[in-house]
């Protein structure tokens, strides 16, 4: 199975702290990837170096053999745009929209009919479970179906690749299953890869592959050194 | 614009101050330019009304005795080769003649005008105020026409004969000068020709002036607008060292000193109250990216360009500038509706004064009273709105380098 995404020897300091050290890894098309480690291992950094938030210090990272690298700021949010969708811990949906509107905001800028947008954010919110609860505005979600409108978000854009940051993390553990258990019905959807960063077994468990970061170092058991 | 009306909706503590920040510094500035407008129409209102720009006389010597036809001393002649010069200034559009004086009749004091009836501007305008009968044609001759309130005084009607140094001139009709001001009142208006014979024939302006046939004393100027103050000092050139131009600035002069400080800084209170209103925009959305760097984090996490990122935020930054423009200029033309009825009283220089000072009442200031005419014109209109969007403008340029500070992994991983 070809690559969808792949790092190598990635590097990423802060001054003189070396928050990912030497981080290799392999995501194949349709695959859930889970990292694991504690806290302050560097896992919420490597994920920031995947999604173009952040520039890596040293190191290369491939998307469907386009090197990111030489991207400027302007090309990686349009590459995020185009293949990315990302889900945080903290859900980071816009207060004063309505769940409907949150899933249609990364459209916002894309050249596309309102009704084609909505149709879209409704379809996706439909995936997630909560077509009910369109025209509510965060404040009157619970953290679950933050995360779920926060999810539907991430799909939005069709991408091939979600990068989620301790995605229930702020979620009870029955909450957190539904989640983890939305990811696999996602998975079989929409054919989307997934990467999960997590400091929970349980979690880990459900994905195909688990890669375990300590010290800013990842070594992915594919091959990459 | 979902995101947008959102935004503006559900932060109303932010989208109240900056509007009302906006607001108030639009409806200063209009309605002080407004007042301040109103007050220079005011100030021009005597000349208006009798359709000049510009009167111009020479003051002259007071005659040795105040018996028969006099000239006031501020209107000596003029003569027919300085009429002629004036005539020639670029910018002149029309020149109306006129022939001022006073009469000490044995029976009272007259103040009297020879005018042109031909003319379009000056005295000549007064032929829409006749009460009674009708106003001087050309080619009358010892004919008057009388102001209404002498008339009665005096107890004169149509075909009253009145006598002026020894001239009868019988009154063919009475007029009502209160509405065209102080510039043009007298008591008897004359033809021109009637009035230059008297005075060509009058002891006391014969002993004290050159006094020629074509000669006049009052001049009523037409100029071209822009030109106004050009002409004005063209006029004092020609005229000499003992010229009096009075234009609309000589009446504003006359207002007083709280038109002077509005005239003279009401523009620079007006822009610097503008400056505060954008200063506090300028914070309210300053601070507002500050509490907002999280949804601009999100922005460019979920693949918000940075210029879709700064279209937004300038997009709000303008519609809070217009609706504050808009509610502004709706305030400006409350507080402006107030201030056109209050009414303002313009004096009237004494050299334009129709009677002598040493008379009872004489000395009493001449003065035009009117409803100050301010308004918020089209103009202002469009100076406010292009101000705020000018302001919105340069801070939707100075937006970007705040959001340059915004660093979407470092504010997502710390909130």
């Amino acid at each position: 199975m070809s690559d969808l995404l792949s790092a190598e020897n990635l590097k990423k300091s802060f001054g003189t702290l070396e928050a990912v050290r030497a981080a290799n890894l392999r995501i194949a098309a349709g695959e859930i990837v889970a990292v694991m480690g504690r806290s302050g291992s560097g896992k919420t950094t490597l994920l920031h170096l995947l999604a173009g938030l952040e520039r890596a210090t040293a190191g290369r990272i491939r998307y469907r053999e386009q090197d990111l690298s030489g991207l400027d700021e302007e090309a990686l949010a349009l590459w995020r745009r185009a293949n990315i969708g990302l889900v945080f811990q903290a859900f980071h949906l816009i207060p004063t929209l309505s769940a409907l509107e949150n899933v249609a905001f990364p459209l916002y800028p894309v050249r596309m009919s309102a009704r084609e947008r909505r149709v879209r954010a409704e379809a996706c919110l439909g995936q997630v479970g909560l077509g009910e609860r369109a025209q509510h505005r965060p404040s009157r979600l619970s953290g679950g179906e933050q995360q779920r409108v926060a999810i539907a978000r991430a799909l939005v854009n069709n991408p091939s690749l979600i990068l989620a940051d301790e995605p229930t993390g702020n979620l009870d553990s029955t909450t957190g299953n539904e989640i983890l258990a939305l990811f696999q019905k996602l998975r079989a959807e929409t054919g989307a890869a997934f990467l999960m960063i997590t400091h929970d077994d349980k979690v880990a468990a459900t994905a195909d592959r688990v890669l375990r970061m300590a010290d800013g170092i990842l070594a992915d058991g594919k091959g990459i050194a | 614009m979902n995101y947008l009306w959102s935004e503006l909706r559900h932060r109303p503590a932010r989208t109240l101050t900056a509007v009302l920040s906006i607001a108030l510094g639009v409806a200063l500035f209009v309605s002080l330019q407004a007042y301040a407008d109103g007050y220079r129409q005011a100030a021009r209102a005597p000349l208006v009304e009798v359709g000049a720009d510009l009167t111009a006389q020479r003051q002259g010597t007071v005659p040795d005795k105040f018996e028969g036809m006099v000239f006031p001393h501020s209107t000596a002649p003029i003569h027919r080769g300085e009429i002629d010069q004036i005539r020639q200034v670029p910018g002149v559009q029309a020149v109306a003649q006129t022939l001022f004086f006073w009469s000490f009749e044995p029976n009272g004091f007259v103040a009297g005008l020879g005018l042109d009836p031909a003319d379009t501007i000056g005295p000549g305008r007064l032929r829409a105020s006749i009460t009674v009968g009708r106003f001087l044609q050309p080619g009358d001759h010892a004919v008057a026409v009388a102001d209404t309130t002498y008339a009665q005084e005096n107890k004169l009607g149509l075909g009253s004969v009145v006598s002026l140094d020894g001239e009868s001139f019988t009154l063919v009709g009475l007029v009502d000068t209160s509405r065209a001001g102080q510039l043009a009142n007298a008591n008897l208006y004359l033809p021109l020709a009637d009035a230059r014979a008297l005075a060509n024939a009058a002891p006391q302006v014969r002993s004290v002036f050159d006094i020629r046939p074509d000669d006049a004393n009052l001049l009523f100027l037409k100029t071209d607008q822009a030109r106004v103050e050009e002409v004005a000092s063209r006029v004092k050139t020609i005229l000499g060292q003992q010229a009096i131009v009075s234009s609309g600035q000589s009446f504003a002069a006359e207002l007083g000193s709280l038109f002077a400080l509005i005239d003279r800084f009401g523009l620079l209170v007006g822009l610097i109250a503008f400056l505060f209103a954008a200063a506090l925009l300028l914070r309210g959305v300053a601070s507002g990216i500050w509490e907002r760097r999280r949804d601009v984090a999100i922005m460019r996490a979920v693949g918000w360009r940075q210029r879709n990122v700064m279209m937004q935020l300038w997009s709000e930054t303008l519609v809070l500038a217009l609706v504050g423009g808009l509610v502004g200029l709706s305030f400006a033309a409350l507080a402006t509706w107030g201030l056109s009825h209050t009414m303002v009283t313009v004096p009237v220089p004494w050299e334009l004064a129709p009677s002598p000072h040493f008379l009872p009442g004489g000395a009493a200031t001449e003065a035009v009273t009117i409803a100050l005419p301010a308004r918020v014109t089209p103009a202002l209109v469009a100076w406010a709105l292009g101000l705020s969007i000018l302001g919105a403008s340069l801070i939707g340029v100075w937006l970007p380098r705040r959001l340059a500070q915004i660093h979407p992994a470092e504010v997502l991983r710390s909130e």
